[in-house]
């Protein structure tokens, strides 16, 4: 589409010959922008995708032009959809699933748990209040239990139960077939949902976060004295850890995740609120993710291991190995960052000496 | 170059508070008051690329969301059932328990990962998403980053999934807490609405926004002379330009709002618009002081020749830092002035 009326003696437009002139190279970049939308970038050979760069940033610059100097308003329509096309396509997400699902897990995951330790701790000091409540309530008086736990977690365990019916409930074997028990999938699915909510309510300044942290921590401070009235308490605390080592870490984090975003919006420091919560959010999220993937195994323990493994002893060992294997896991970004400082150390002590 | 891409993008009302001299607003009766108000687009932002050159972009509608959304959850769910549906006729449960888990674990998974999993592999897009248009960028300008897509769709998980469950569970028997979920998905779900950004809770941790993809269609230069008629694409040759030559004064009559509206009556077809041509065609003549023109051939190939003198007038006039927003905008008074 050439102007026409310059071939004769009409008036040559300056805008029109700038849109003449950079008129073929927009068709192709909306060609190559119309492909990766549809099929995607990897269907593209390496030589489009620099060719879809380079002309990406010649529209950008075309754009920038015509908006100072152009009044043709088809022309800035035109460029001001195709570079925000081009833009979506240049600079969306580009990693590819499984990449980035291992990189998260490994590397993500763990850093993210290191950034947010003290508020770790401030999840482990409200939680074992409340454990701490719980218990001392529950031992004094054993009616209490009655008021702390809700009806629908009690199942039938209660003050008023003899303790030969909560030792079989402890220990039971169920046959080879029914592991993995309906209930124990609802309980998984139940918890990684409050810690999830726990998350989220630290949208509000983190005090229902606490709330949530403490009420659990009393619930099962309860449900550890009714067996030590008992005198289960050393079976109750094996069967608790198989899974529970992994589940209780997994709530504290979601509650540290919490108390992060009440954090970044009570205190943003030097930042405006927004950005302080978009940077907290971004890492609390892994946090949040990464509890979810921790409920999963957590449930898994639960359903597997609590009913095929009997002995006390057994439990005790195998929620001390989960307990290290987080504790090396949450850690390693804190050992590879200080052999890192070794061995630079090290080279530098070298070329010196 | 700023307040041009902000007027244009916000309507008329930058330029109201600009006082302008020799103007009366009472005597006639296309003052800038009574002038119909363009659509003002108030969903459009600046986003400024990792280049330097902002571009612009339309914000999603809380509209468009929901029922993006919606679709999401309903191809989600309907997956799901279709899927174990499947696996029960072929291969068979082997109790109702089995299924029970089955199930309990497969909408695990499937709620958490299922956004998740779209928007990293589609480039910020999910199915429903994709359908209507629609994709996640990130506010900043940068590339979309995993850690975003994690945030955004956790805060989901509690937005949506969680109260729904709370309601409709037998679990928590309570009506109290049901109706605590309640509110809590009201508030949460009408939030884009009291923001301006249409953010909800996800996007504000995440620092994402999600816009509509635009749709980019190139018509023709109008100034090159080639317009639409009847039996195809015609071009002016060069001899009725000389016919119509403009003096300074006659190009200063108009600004660049009227320009505009002058392009789109000459992008129409010209079966429909041979009675808006006359009348634009009416009112420039008396305003310019040009003899009315009454052949229809004859007035568009005059509109055209206006349009591109007025163009190259205004055109020039901003190259040396001069805009002239419409007719009523003066920086001095002409012979034809009001």
């Amino acid at each position: 589409m050439t102007d026409q009326a310059s071939a004769g003696t009409g008036l040559k437009l300056r805008s029109s010959q700038f849109r003449a002139e950079r008129e073929e190279s927009w068709r192709a970049l909306e060609h190559l922008v119309g492909r990766a939308e549809r099929k995607g970038i990897g269907g593209m050979t390496s030589a489009e995708i620099l060719e879809l760069q380079s002309l990406y940033r010649q529209a950008l610059s075309s754009l920038s032009v015509a908006r100072s100097t152009s009044l043709d308003k088809g022309v800035l329509n035109y460029l001001e959809a195709l570079t925000a096309r081009a833009y979506m396509v240049v600079y969306g997400a580009r990693s590819r699933f499984w990449s980035s699902l291992v990189s998260f897990i490994f590397s993500g995951f763990p850093a993210a748990v290191v950034e947010l330790r003290w508020h770790l701790l401030l999840s482990a000091v409200v939680f074992f209040m409340g454990l701490s409540a719980g218990y001392s309530l529950t031992m004094t008086d054993s009616k209490w239990y009655f008021t702390l736990m809700p009806a629908s977690s009690m199942q039938g365990r209660s003050p008023n139960t003899p303790a030969e019916e909560l030792r079989e409930g402890l220990f039971d074997k169920v046959e080879e077939g029914e592991q993995l028990s309906a209930f124990a999938t609802k309980l998984f699915t139940n918890n990684s949902n409050v810690g999830l909510l726990a998350f989220a309510l630290g949208f509000m300044f983190g005090i229902p976060t606490a709330l949530l942290l403490a009420y659990n921590g009393v619930m099962i401070g309860a449900f550890i004295a009714l067996y030590v009235q008992k005198g289960l308490g050393v079976e109750v605390m094996g069967w608790l850890s198989i899974h529970g080592t992994t589940e209780i870490l997994a709530i504290l984090l979601c509650g540290a995740a919490g108390f992060a975003i009440g954090g970044a919006a009570i205190f943003p420091g030097r930042r405006t609120r927004m950005s302080s919560l978009v940077t907290t959010g971004r890492q609390a999220g892994i946090v949040a993710i990464g509890c979810v993937v921790m409920f999963l195994v957590a449930g898994l323990l639960e359903g597997f291991g609590r009913q095929m493994i009997v002995e006390t002893e057994i439990r005790f060992l195998i929620g001390a190995v989960a307990l290290t294997f987080w504790g090396m896991f949450f850690l390693s970004p804190i050992a590879s960052a200080a052999a890192g400082r070794q061995t630079s150390a090290l080279q530098r002590g070298e070329a010196d000496g | 170059m700023d307040d041009a891409l902000k007027s244009a993008a916000t309507g008329r009302r930058a330029l109201r508070s600009r006082a302008w001299p020799g103007h009366g607003w009472a005597k006639q009766d296309d003052t800038r008051k009574n002038r119909k108000r363009k659509p003002g687009n108030s969903l459009l932002r600046e986003l400024k690329t990792p280049e330097g050159v902002p571009i612009r972009l339309e914000l999603a509608s809380w509209g468009q969301r929901a029922a993006a959304v919606m679709l999401d959850v309903f191809l989600m769910y309907f997956g799901i059932i279709i899927t174990l549906m499947v696996v029960a006729y072929t291969i068979g449960f082997d109790d109702s328990s089995s299924f029970y888990i089955m199930l309990t674990l497969s909408f695990f998974v499937v709620q958490n990962f299922y956004f998740i999993f779209f928007e990293l592999v589609w480039r910020g897009r999910t199915p429903g998403k994709r359908i209507l248009g629609l994709r996640v960028i990130s506010s900043d300008g940068g590339p979309l980053t995993g850690a975003s897509v994690l945030a955004r769709n956790v805060m989901r998980e509690v937005e949506l999934f969680i109260p729904l469950m709370v309601i409709s569970s037998s679990l928590y028997s309570s009506g109290l807490t049901k109706l605590f979920a309640l509110l809590w998905f009201g508030v949460l779900v009408l939030l884009p609405l009291f923001n301006r950004n249409r953010l909800r809770a996800g996007d504000m941790i995440a620092g994402t926004w999600v816009v509509v993809v635009p749709k980019s269609a190139l018509i023709a230069d109008v100034a090159a002379g080639k317009t639409a008629t009847a039996s195809g694409v015609s071009t002016d040759g060069g001899e009725t330009d000389h016919r119509f030559k403009f003096s300074r004064e006659q190009l200063d009559q108009y600004g660049i709002y009227e320009l505009q509206t002058l392009e789109r009556v000459l992008q129409a077809r010209e079966t429909e618009s041979a009675r808006t041509v006359n009348e634009v065609c009416k009112k420039i003549c008396a305003k310019i002081d040009w003899t009315m023109i009454k052949d229809p051939a004859e007035q568009r190939a005059f509109l055209q020749a206006y349009y591109s003198a007025l163009r190259q007038h205004l055109e020039q006039k901003m190259l040396f830092g001069v805009r002239k927003e419409d007719k009523f905008d003066q920086t001095r008074p002409t012979k034809f002035g009001n």
